[in-house]
């Protein structure tokens, strides 16, 4: 982790995507546990490298969190932060549009090495077998392995089904913009929705000792894919990412 | 990995109060409606026996995990054995993954499922 800390003149830091920027003011470290030490800039970095993993909005709600877990006495500054993670390609500038609550989301070019496929279809259930198949071909054309190629094939259907069903509420108008970015590392699939918010406990999978049906897309999921994760900052719609580990 | 096809179901009957339901292709939130119509009217026959034979499901979702679970939910109401027999590595991932191997009754072929039935109509 990489740390700025210039009082006056330039630092330059290149970012790429994934990469995350946390600006702040001191109040957010200057804060007092219970025997009077400074949670200080070391202790935020701490914080911080603990949740390095994590999305823009899942980091800020878990900074948060943690400083206010370590503070044990009352603020004497206020607080700002921001949290700037680089995600899609698409735009050249960042978009003013994703900040919540101190998360913004803006564009990168893609990492060295990554190949990206898109494709956009209707929010309607016969479009998710030409999508399989896509998904299926792709696959087999880097080589991946024909076990791991059902599991992703399976939670992509199982994601699309649920925008579908979830966020559209069946409408056909809707539209699901699909993303498959391979790297030599990983394979990350993200899908935007432009539907209802979906609260990520809406869907979350049942206790599986009830046998009834429903339930079990989101349970499939989290079982094939090795992170899963919704992003809830835009304004409209939905936006989720899911890895698997190549 | 093969060419997936549309969802196609064949309805067989190799004795007259036993019922073969095969689907072939893929059983998608599309499809499985059509799945859930048949296995409907299967246990709507009041018949001894109804055998799944799921060797051809190309591909299986959440979808038709839920319509394979009513299907027993209906026979298990009237009384009627329902089997699973003969399935191929789609629709195993599914059930295996919604650890539902011990909840149905699985055979490895749908002659052996047909000995079981009659072994326990006997």
């Amino acid at each position: 982790m990489e740390h700025l800390n210039s009082r006056s003149g330039h630092d330059h830091i290149a970012l790429q995507r994934g990469d995350k920027l946390v600006l702040y003011t001191d109040g957010l470290f200057e804060v007092f546990g219970s025997s009077g030490a400074i949670l200080g800039v070391e202790g935020l970095k701490e914080i911080l490298s603990r949740g390095r993993e994590r999305n823009a909005t899942d980091l800020s709600a878990s900074l948060v969190e943690e400083v206010e877990t370590f503070r044990e006495r009352p603020r004497k500054d206020d607080v700002s932060f921001l949290v700037l993670e680089l995600t899609s390609p698409t735009r050249s500038r960042p978009s003013r549009k994703g900040v919540r609550q101190g998360t913004e989301t803006a564009d990168a070019p893609a990492r060295t090495g990554e190949e990206e496929v898109r494709v956009t279809i209707p929010s309607q259930a016969r479009y998710l077998r030409p999508l399989r198949a896509l998904v299926s071909r792709v696959a087999q054309e880097i080589g991946f392995p024909e076990v791991e190629t059902r599991e992703l094939v399976l939670s992509i259907d199982e994601a699309c089904s649920n925008i579908i069903k979830h966020a559209y509420k069946g409408a056909p108008d809707g539209t699901i913009e699909f993303i498959l970015r391979v790297s030599p590392e990983s394979i990350v699939v993200e899908l935007r929705d432009r539907g209802e918010k979906i609260s990520p406990s809406e869907i979350q999978g049942r206790e599986l000792k009830d046998v009834k049906p429903g339930g079990l897309g989101t349970h499939f999921m989290r079982c094939c894919m090795d992170r899963v994760e919704f992003d809830t900052s835009s304004d409209r719609g939905n936006i989720l990412r899911m890895t698997k580990r190549r | 990995m093969m060419a997936e096809k549309p969802l196609k179901i064949d309805v067989g009957r190799p004795s007259e109060r036993v019922e073969v339901v095969r689907p072939m292709g893929e059983v998608d939130m599309n499809s499985s409606p059509q799945l859930r119509e048949v296995l409907k009217k299967a246990a709507d026959r009041h018949l001894d026996g109804i055998v799944l034979d799921l060797s051809e499901v190309d591909h299986m979702d959440s979808s038709g995990v839920a319509v394979l679970i009513e299907g027993l939910r209906w026979s298990r109401s009237r009384g009627i054995p329902y089997w699973l027999s003969n399935l191929s590595d789609a629709a195993r991932v599914v059930i295996e993954l919604a650890k539902l191997d011990s909840v149905f009754h699985i055979s490895e072929t749908t002659r052996e499922a047909m000995e079981d039935l009659r072994g326990k109509s006997e």
